[in-house]
């Protein structure tokens, strides 16, 4: 180097000095970087043709996070202001006590809809989509890893949520609460198809947003900067980590709970049924082992979204930035074991009430050491007044009064005096609004220079933040008395003279202020985002943040990805935007001809590998248009179109991961300053093995939340087990089990070593599979003849659920098999390994795995039969 | 590879996984044996068992960090995880001394 290395790059080298490397790659080629002299001609305008949006109605197949990460933010701000709407239609009912503006049914499906949409249309994919749009950036990522994968999770939540939404203009939508607890839900009490378009529309949405959660995991953990190891890793990267890991650990209890409850109200199963062995309590466990933790991830990401523009709004580092990070985790740990307190009416048992009661108190502690963070950090700092520190300082304060309630509701005895009253009301959207809502309206203005190259109006902007700030607390602290008052949730009106009158008017008048500051904040980012954007300079940096994301110029994020050392790496090193722009680092230009990125490792961040990514597609679109109408057909009875639905989605899946896997030789690329790595990697070094596992990861929760059905059932109606255990089928299928994993296990290594390896590993999948129907057919068959009926008891309905869920894992594992021996046939499974059979492999240990708990719990307990 | 446990997350992840696991256990015991000793008394040893594995777990990520086996980042993390799992081991098992049957 003719010039000395720069502080972030010195401090790499150093750093990766004191440590063993993780992959064997040496950090002293770091000190290549930043390389000097001129980038050959036409290798930038490549890198752009490259990451080109396609023209015109094309752009809609593309995949790119910028482009998708937009839209996506795009969609849920309509959501919100859609589901805004129709908390004003609720307030206008309430302004005055036996108003008739709306008939009581309507009301019902409005307050359900309101809540359904805030919390699964808006809350949590808003800040997925802020992630899926910001942490490439972040990071110094050219994109996720699985580009298409966000594409199929946008346009599954962008048709599955409009459908669902619509259903309130033809008075289809569900008027059971935005949890749609049983037996209310049940199809004794919510006859007509309103439930089912909740159950499935919600379950799709699910769907997309773990498979964004997947993709923004593996992103985290496998695309990062070179030299961004844990401990320099942005504080929003780590909230992304464990809002992803908390999605894929909380979600399949709602996925579990809404396929169960769709059985019940199809086929009468009784699984939610008290009087036939059933448990509606089952419900309320599953639904809030999701809907508890489900607050923590749209409060994790949102939070340290604040932690970020605090840093820049006060110029200085985040103080305790170890102490949040570690909140931040048990915050996630905690969030697990506090789903009953949404329970303590129910009649649980004094001493769980008082378990739940504690954890419920336990979890402030994080979370007030996260504020007392911003408050330090705010306090030292030279503090920027703006548009969005209004909002983080208006923001937090909203938050802390309303974990102040939280605490309150978390007492049981006080629980019991305010529950379903509209304390509790107001106490939840004092949380939301300061801990997510206000972050997102700070994060709208502070990012939007980023995306736009050009500033929201500063002017416009404070206007927008007191009219939020007094209408939050003009609608919610009367409710409060309200809620005191005695006054209920979910009811369309009241009589006069209760005192309630006056609170309630005030409330829709601050409704109305809030309505307010969200139409002039349209107005503006109208304004705003309608107009082209500016240049590529430094101007977009208004605020003076120090995170990567301000280096991002295109599509492809950074010109060239930067060697990290710093958490503020663009205060650390003043030259970084200029090198970083003139091509000095990793991946200057398209070592390939394709769109890449660099994979790193998951702890140190060392190159690994150059990841060949897909581009612009219609399949995910077409696979997610197929996937809604296989969900929404099904819910008006349409099986046949559904089915055909369901046909057409498999082929556009299989379709668009038919190319994904380009077995090239372990073919090397220069991937800048000479540093030369493959671009095919295997195993558990792939991000799409890692991809593998935490599917599986996710599987295993769904089937683990089925088990838990089975216990508690068995638990709380002993009685209603009559069926003995028929155990004949345990010794067969166990051996059938044991074949399949066995011989998924033992195809990757046969197709290594034997020169006939790849189709021997595709007839070994051939049979593994085989084997896993013959598992499944011998168990289903010998509850069958045992005389159990899905319809009789609790137990048939537990039982025949686990197996219908088996069933569906196996049915996938039937067209993976045909979908690998088609892949096989064309010459596209070659040995010694491809990723293809990497992944299928996982699936197919997992499902035996899957079996086999499935076909020895219910033959084991009860212990010694009925 | 020594590397992966220079930095790795593992020593964090398992000091909250034995706070979650008492939470679980206490949790279980309470609704299988509702209003009875039983679930008390098991709470007191599933405390006691979950304090000793925190007090095992920090001697080995002391005696990790001294044979230079675990990085100070890691180090300093766990550590704090530790704290915060056994503060919320004591506070879980707060109410079977208190809600006694």
């Amino acid at each position: 180097m003719n010039r000395s290395a720069p502080p972030g790059m010195a401090g790499a080298v150093d750093d990766a000095a004191t440590a063993p490397s993780e992959t064997g790659f040496d950090t002293k080629l770091y000190e290549r970087f930043p390389t000097q002299g001129d980038r050959p001609p036409g290798e930038f305008e490549a890198l752009k043709k490259v990451w080109e949006t396609p023209k015109g109605w094309r752009a809609f197949s593309d995949v790119n996070n910028n482009f998708i990460g937009f839209l996506f933010i795009v969609t849920a701000f309509g959501f919100f202001v859609a589901a805004g709407v129709l908390s004003l239609v609720m307030r206008v009912q309430l302004a005055a006590p036996m108003a008739g503006i709306v008939p009581q049914e309507t009301y019902n499906q409005l307050f359900t809809m309101h809540g359904s949409v805030m919390m699964f249309l808006f809350a949590v994919p808003a800040v997925e989509a802020i992630a899926v749009m910001l942490l490439p950036q972040m990071i110094a990522a050219r994109d996720l890893p699985f580009p298409r994968l966000s594409a199929y999770s946008y346009w599954a939540y962008l048709i599955g949520g409009v459908v669902f939404f619509c259903s309130i203009f033809f008075s289809l939508a569900p008027s059971g609460g935005w949890f749609m607890y049983p037996p209310l839900s049940s199809g004794v009490y919510a006859k007509g198809i309103n439930a089912d378009f909740w159950l499935l529309g919600i379950g799709f949405i699910e769907i997309s947003a773990i498979a964004g959660a997947i993709e923004l995991i593996v992103g985290v953990m496998r695309t990062r900067a070179p030299g961004m190891t844990l401990a320099k890793m942005p504080v929003y990267a780590w909230a992304v980590l464990i809002f992803g890991v908390m999605i894929i650990l909380a979600f399949p209890a709602m996925i579990m709970v809404t396929f169960l409850l769709e059985l019940e109200r199809a086929f009468n199963w009784p699984l939610f049924d008290a009087t036939r062995g059933g448990d509606p309590l089952l419900y309320q466990h599953l639904f809030w082992f999701f809907g508890h933790p489900d607050v923590y991830i749209i409060f994790i990401p949102a939070s340290a979204m604040v932690s970020t523009m605090i840093v820049t709004v006060a110029q200085k580092p985040l103080v305790g930035h170890e102490i949040v990070v570690l909140a931040m985790i048990a915050t996630g740990f905690i969030s697990f074991g506090v789903w009953a307190h949404h329970m303590f009416t129910v009649g649980l048992p004094g001493l769980s009430a008082g378990y739940f009661s504690a954890a419920s108190m336990a979890v402030a502690i994080p979370a007030g050491a996260q504020v007392f963070a911003w408050i330090a950090t705010l306090a030292s700092g030279k503090v920027q007044r703006n548009v969005p520190s209004l909002f983080l300082v208006g923001g937090i304060l909203i938050f802390v009064m309303g974990g102040l309630t939280g605490v309150m509701v978390g007492m049981v005895a006080f629980d019991g005096q305010a529950h379903d009253t509209y304390f509790v009301v107001a106490h939840f959207h004092y949380v939301l609004i300061g801990s997510m809502v206000f972050p997102l309206f700070a994060c709208f203005y502070y990012w939007t220079p980023m995306v736009n190259g050009r500033q929201l109006s500063e002017e416009v902007g404070r206007w927008v933040f007191w009219l939020n700030f007094v209408g939050v607390h003009v609608c919610f602290l009367p409710m409060h008395l309200s809620g005191l008052m005695g006054m209920p949730r979910r009811v369309d009106t009241y009589l006069p003279g209760r005192a309630w009158d006056l609170p309630n008017l005030i409330s829709t008048v601050g409704a109305f202020i809030m309505a307010a500051g969200v139409l002039l904040f349209l107005v503006d980012a109208i304004r705003c985002y309608g107009r082209k954007g500016g240049g590529e300079d430094n101007a977009r940096n208004v605020y003076h943040g120090g995170t990567l994301e301000w280096l991002a110029t295109g599509n492809y994020a950074v010109r060239s990805i930067p060697v990290v050392n710093d958490l503020e790496p663009v205060w650390a090193d003043p030259r970084l935007r200029a090198d970083v722009e003139a091509g000095r680092y990793f991946l200057p230009g398209t070592a390939t001809g394709a769109r890449e990125t660099l994979i790193t490792s998951s702890s140190r961040a060392e190159p690994q590998y150059v990841q060949i990514m897909p581009g612009p597609s219609w399949w995910p679109l077409l696979a997610a248009l197929f996937t809604a109408g296989f969900f929404l057909l099904l819910t008006v009875k349409a099986v046949t179109l559904s089915a055909i639905c369901g046909v057409l989605t498999v082929l556009c899946l299989m379709r668009w991961v038919w190319s994904n896997d380009r077995h090239l030789p372990q073919k090397q690329v220069d991937a800048g300053a000479g540093i030369m790595l493959p671009t095919y990697v295997t195993g558990p070094q792939s991000h799409g093995w890692w991809a593998a596992v935490l599917l599986v990861i996710v599987l295993g929760m769904i089937y683990l939340m089925a088990l838990f059905s089975y216990l508690y059932l068995f638990g709380a109606h002993p009685d209603w087990w009559r069926v003995a255990a028929p155990r004949g089928a345990l010794v067969p299928g166990l051996l059938l089990l044991g074949a399949s994993a066995g011989l998924a296990w033992a195809a990757r290594p046969l197709m290594a070593r034997l020169k006939r390896g790849s189709g021997l590993s595709a007839a070994m999948m051939t049979l593994s599979m085989v084997c896993l129907v013959a598992a499944l057919a011998v168990d289903g068959l010998d509850w069958w003849h045992a005389g159990l009926r899905g319809y009789a008891s609790g137990q048939g309905a537990t039982i025949y659920s686990m197996l219908a869920w088996h069933g569906a894992i196996v049915v996938a594992v039937v067209l993976s098999t045909f979908y690998y021996l088609a892949r096989w046939m064309r010459g596209l499974a070659p040995g010694p390994a491809n990723k293809t059979l990497e992944a299928l492999r996982i699936l197919f240990m997992y499902a035996a795995l899957e079996g086999a708990a499935g076909l020895l719990l219910p033959r084991l307990l009860p212990w010694g039969g009925v | 590879m020594n590397a992966l446990k220079q930095s790795s997350g593992r020593p964090i992840v398992t000091a909250f996984m034995i706070w979650f696991s008492h939470f679980m256990v206490l949790w279980a015991a309470g609704e299988i044996w509702p209003h009875q000793w039983t679930a008390n008394v098991l709470a007191w040893g599933v405390t006691a068992i979950a304090l000793l594995a925190v007090g095992v777990h920090y001697g080995r990520l002391k005696a990790q960090h001294a044979d230079g086996g675990l990085s100070g980042w890691s180090y300093r993390f766990a550590r704090g995880a530790s704290a915060m799992a056994t503060a919320a081991v004591v506070f879980s098992a707060l109410p079977s001394f208190v809600f006694l049957p």
